[in-house]
């Protein structure tokens, strides 16, 4: 059992390393060509797929596909890649290959041969062998027409003929499950394959808006005059017709894969629904009625057409009306009407006699603009002279293919008021001996036009908007608020100089306290002299009355008349008694420093009477 | 609220014992700082443009307007086009909030050079407003109303009021109100002076200056109050009926239509519909659309 397992082991590290050794040269292969087709048999309209595979190739580039007469090639998309590696008896092969897929319509019965391909890969040139397909009528039949409808049998060139594109498609029936409906049928058509020609983007606006392309059943006479049911897909577009003639049919080829057989599908996620079991490629190439587009007769044809064809009117306007000779005027003609607005072309107003011989009309073609409705061109034109008092009616020549004949319409005429140009004198002009000419001593201004712009980028992006806030409000306040105050200032300094008893009011207890700051150092007995003669001389400044015969009861009299509180008239009363003690007698309880304090706070109570 | 707080702090700075040079400082910035919040801020805008975009939006206005006036006799389609889009270059300055008496000046150029003459005469009328001594918006403005379909003559009693007060209409609003301002700093700074020096006569220049001040101060009330109060407008349409009453049941006033640039002034308004007063006195009824508002 070891044995074995070593054998075995071996083995595989043999095995592996000889796919490595082999690995190195398993790319080693030289590039391979393959073309092929989906069938060598198809219908008129029927496309077939031609594949081209290159195998183990470096450095390729795409395959040439040589023109094909009567096929239309379409490719399918970029090369598609794969890698297989195969090992057969120990020895292993890998491979790489690009395969590029092409779908070929024939757009006419019989044959054709798809040429050799070439194809450069590791610098050599690859080729295909050449291939031939049988092409048959398409077995259609009355299973399905196309057509393209006008809404006109006949109309001119440069009028807009509106065209339908139909799609008519006999609905399936099969015996077991019944008719399928229009919109089954419609899921039939190969939107992908087919050819839609310039319906493709109404036909893609119809599936964007609808999801689908709804058709409905009507009946229609088959090939053989029998009237059959059939689905009805329509679309419409409006061509502008350019060209005279039958109108020519469009490269336009519907493809469907149209059942042969219903049933109930096996799938386990459709769930038993019915479901098309086996179909046929049919084709139809679109057939256009016959329209006649007629050319614009010559005959008759006024000068001044231009090429419209339609039904027209024609309205002029002009700014500015007020002008002076030479002056530009902006004529705006705007032309209303019921063809195609962008391809209307201008009036031709250079060659209006009666315009033309009252103004200066630039000869270049007038560029147009759609504005709502109508179609406006703007031409410059100038007054020749001041004798001009309108600008005349402006033709506008159509052909009415209602009418089969040329129209001519004609605005309505301008009232202008032309003045005249300030002319330069002759003798204002310099001769031809260079004498200087006589100098204009006055400039007269002109009336029209207007002046220039503002460039400045400061003058035109400052704010300039006028909105006081409530800080120049406050501002604004400052000044009456100075006024009040230094008028205040003023009145009291005026006061304090002219009226004595309130200037002595306003220094009393100044004076007092500095009287009696300067006993701080002084005995008990000065104290005491000092402190009466401070409230002394507060009381005589507060009333104004002389100092000098300021006396106890004096003081005390003077407080009691001016209506001072009893309990301050004791305080300073026994104040005073206290201080005569200490000053004539010598006795006394209090210090200096408590006689001086109390003093103070005598004044300063008196100081809170209205005395 | 952030307005009180900065003036607390202000009041704070100042009661604390500092030194004077930083109190001073402190005091101002918090007073810049209040300003700024206490000043009322520009209305709201649809669009606000940096400065950069300001300038780059007026240079392609100001190339178009150029471009349109070059092609002006060759191509017109083409100028106008060009003058159009000036238009709303400056329009969209005018849009971002910026009020320019300038700008809207250019902007009524564009307007009139594009065959608008409605929309001009409205931009011109906004202008005046901020800038109604500006001579070339003056002689534009006169050129406009030449080109108006309407030619309306003025009422004499509102030709005598504009002759009478030229000076309240011929200035504007921030003019009037500078030169009122300083008249009543002077007025104050006179009255301070005439504390120190009462013998001066000084009723001879306190009275004129006084009067002075008071009468611009009246002329600016009465251009704020007229700003938003009593409207004028421009009609932009064409083929306007004016009808006796606000609805189209009315029968029209007037046999003749009215047409773009002809101005008015607001009488009353209702839902869509404005009373308004022509420059030649009589009155109607238009719709709101067929005008705009200055």
């Amino acid at each position: 059992m070891q044995n074995a397992e070593r054998r075995m082991s071996k083995t595989a590290i043999a095995t592996a390393l000889l796919m490595g050794a082999l690995g190195a040269s398993a790319f080693a292969r030289a590039a391979d060509l393959d073309v092929q087709v989906s069938s060598r048999e198809t219908q008129v309209g029927v496309p077939i797929v031609l594949q081209v595979a290159i195998q183990n190739g470096r450095d390729n580039g795409s395959p040439v596909l040589p023109q094909i007469p009567n096929v239309k090639v379409r490719s399918r998309g970029g090369p598609s890649r794969s890698s297989q590696t195969t090992i057969i008896n120990g020895t292993m092969k890998s491979s790489v290959s690009l395969t590029y897929q092409y779908e070929l319509t024939p757009q006419k019965e019989g044959r054709f041969t798809i040429p050799p391909i070439t194809l450069k890969s590791d610098g050599q040139t690859l080729k295909s062998q050449p291939i031939t397909v049988v092409v048959s009528k398409s077995e259609t039949g009355d299973l399905l027409f196309v057509e393209i409808k006008g809404d006109r049998k006949r109309l001119y060139v440069g009028e807009s003929l509106g065209v339908k594109l139909q799609i008519w498609l006999r609905p399936f029936t099969d015996r077991n499950y019944g008719k399928l409906d229009a919109s089954s049928m419609w899921s039939c058509i190969d939107l992908r394959g087919s050819d839609w020609g310039s319906f493709a983007e109404p036909l893609q606006n119809i599936l964007n808006q609808q999801g689908q392309w709804r058709g409905r059943e009507v009946l229609r006479k088959d090939s053989q005059g029998q009237e059959r049911s059939y689905y009805l897909y329509e679309v419409e577009r409006t061509l502008q017709v350019d060209r005279p003639g039958q109108l020519s049919p469009e490269d336009i080829n519907v493809l469907v894969t149209y059942p042969t057989r219903l049933g109930r599908s096996n799938d386990f996620f459709s769930m038993g629904r019915l479901a098309i079991l086996s179909h046929m490629q049919i084709s139809a190439q679109a057939q256009v009625e016959p329209i006649e587009v007629l050319p614009v007769p010559t005959k008759g044809r006024p000068a001044d057409y231009t090429g419209a064809v339609g039904q027209y009117k024609i309205e002029a306007s002009a700014k500015p009306t007020t002008v002076a000779v030479g002056d530009p005027i902006t004529l705006t003609l705007s032309i209303s009407g019921t063809s195609n607005l962008q391809q209307l072309p201008a009036p031709a107003v250079n060659k209006c006699s009666e315009l033309n011989a009252s103004f200066r009309v630039p000869s270049d073609p007038l560029a147009g603009e759609v504005v709502g409705e109508a179609k406006q061109f703007a031409v410059s034109i100038r007054a020749k002279s001041d004798s001009v008092k309108e600008i005349p009616a402006i033709p506008f020549t159509y052909f009415d293919p209602a009418q089969e004949k040329f129209v001519t319409v004609k605005s309505e005429p301008i009232p202008l008021k032309v003045s005249p140009a300030s002319k330069l004198a002759l003798s204002q002009i310099v001769d031809a001996t260079g004498q200087r000419a006589p100098v204009a001593n006055r400039l007269t201004e002109s009336t029209g036009g207007i002046l220039a712009n503002y460039t400045d980028m400061d003058e035109v992006l400052s704010q300039q908007a006028f909105e006081p806030g409530v800080v120049t409000w406050l501002l604004l306040a400052l000044p009456p608020i100075s006024f009040v105050v230094s008028w205040t200032v003023q009145r009291r300094s005026e006061r304090l100089r002219t009226d004595v008893g309130f200037a002595r009011k306003r220094r009393a207890r100044r004076d007092a306290i500095s009287k009696l700051r300067h006993a701080e150092a002084a005995s008990t007995g000065e104290a005491a002299a000092a402190a009466a003669s401070a409230i002394g001389q507060y009381v005589a400044d507060r009333c104004n009355v002389p100092t000098g015969g300021m006396t106890r009861s004096a003081v005390l009299e003077q407080l009691r008349t001016r209506g001072a509180s009893a309990d301050i008239v004791d305080q300073v009363d026994g104040l005073l008694e206290e201080c005569e003690s200490i000053h004539y007698a010598g006795t006394g309880t209090r210090s200096a420093a408590e006689l001086l304090s109390a003093a103070v706070s005598c004044i300063d109570r008196l100081e809170r009477e209205r005395i | 609220m952030m307005g009180r707080k900065l003036l607390a702090v202000s009041y704070k700075l100042w009661a604390r014992k500092c030194a004077p040079g930083a109190c001073h400082f402190h005091i101002a910035v918090a007073a810049l700082i209040a300003c700024s919040v206490l000043t009322p801020r520009a209305r709201a805008t649809q669009c606000e443009l940096t400065l950069q975009q300001k300038v780059q939006v007026l240079n392609e206005g100001l190339q178009a307007f150029d471009k349109g006036s070059s092609l002006r006799q060759a191509n017109p389609t083409e100028a106008a086009r060009d003058f159009r889009e000036a238009a709303d270059k400056f329009q969209l300055l005018a849009d971002s909030g910026l009020k320019n008496g300038k700008l809207l000046y250019d902007l009524g150029n564009a307007w009139l050079e594009s065959g608008q003459v409605g929309k001009a005469i409205l931009n011109y009328r906004r202008a005046q407003q901020l800038t109604p001594d500006d001579g070339r918006l003056t002689a534009n403005l006169r050129y406009a109303r030449t080109l108006r379909r309407n030619q309306l003559p003025e009422s004499g009693e509102r030709a005598f009021l504009q002759t009478l007060f030229f000076w309240h209409h011929s200035t504007s609003t921030r003019g009037r109100f500078m030169l009122g301002v300083a008249l009543y700093v002077v007025f104050w700074l006179l009255l301070i002076a005439r504390n120190f020096m009462p013998r001066f006569r000084w009723r001879y220049v306190l009275v004129p200056c006084a009067l002075g001040w008071l009468a611009l101060a009246a002329s600016v009330a009465v251009s704020l109050v007229g700003q938003s109060t009593r409207q004028s407008g421009v009609v932009l349409a064409n083929d306007v009926t004016v009808r006796k009453g606000n609805g189209e049941g009315f029968e029209p006033q007037f046999k003749e239509h009215l047409y773009e640039g002809v101005e008015f002034d607001v009488l009353e308004k209702r839902t869509d519909w404005l009373h308004i007063e022509l420059p030649d006195g009589k009155d109607g009824w238009i719709a709101a659309r067929d005008a705009e508002l200055i």
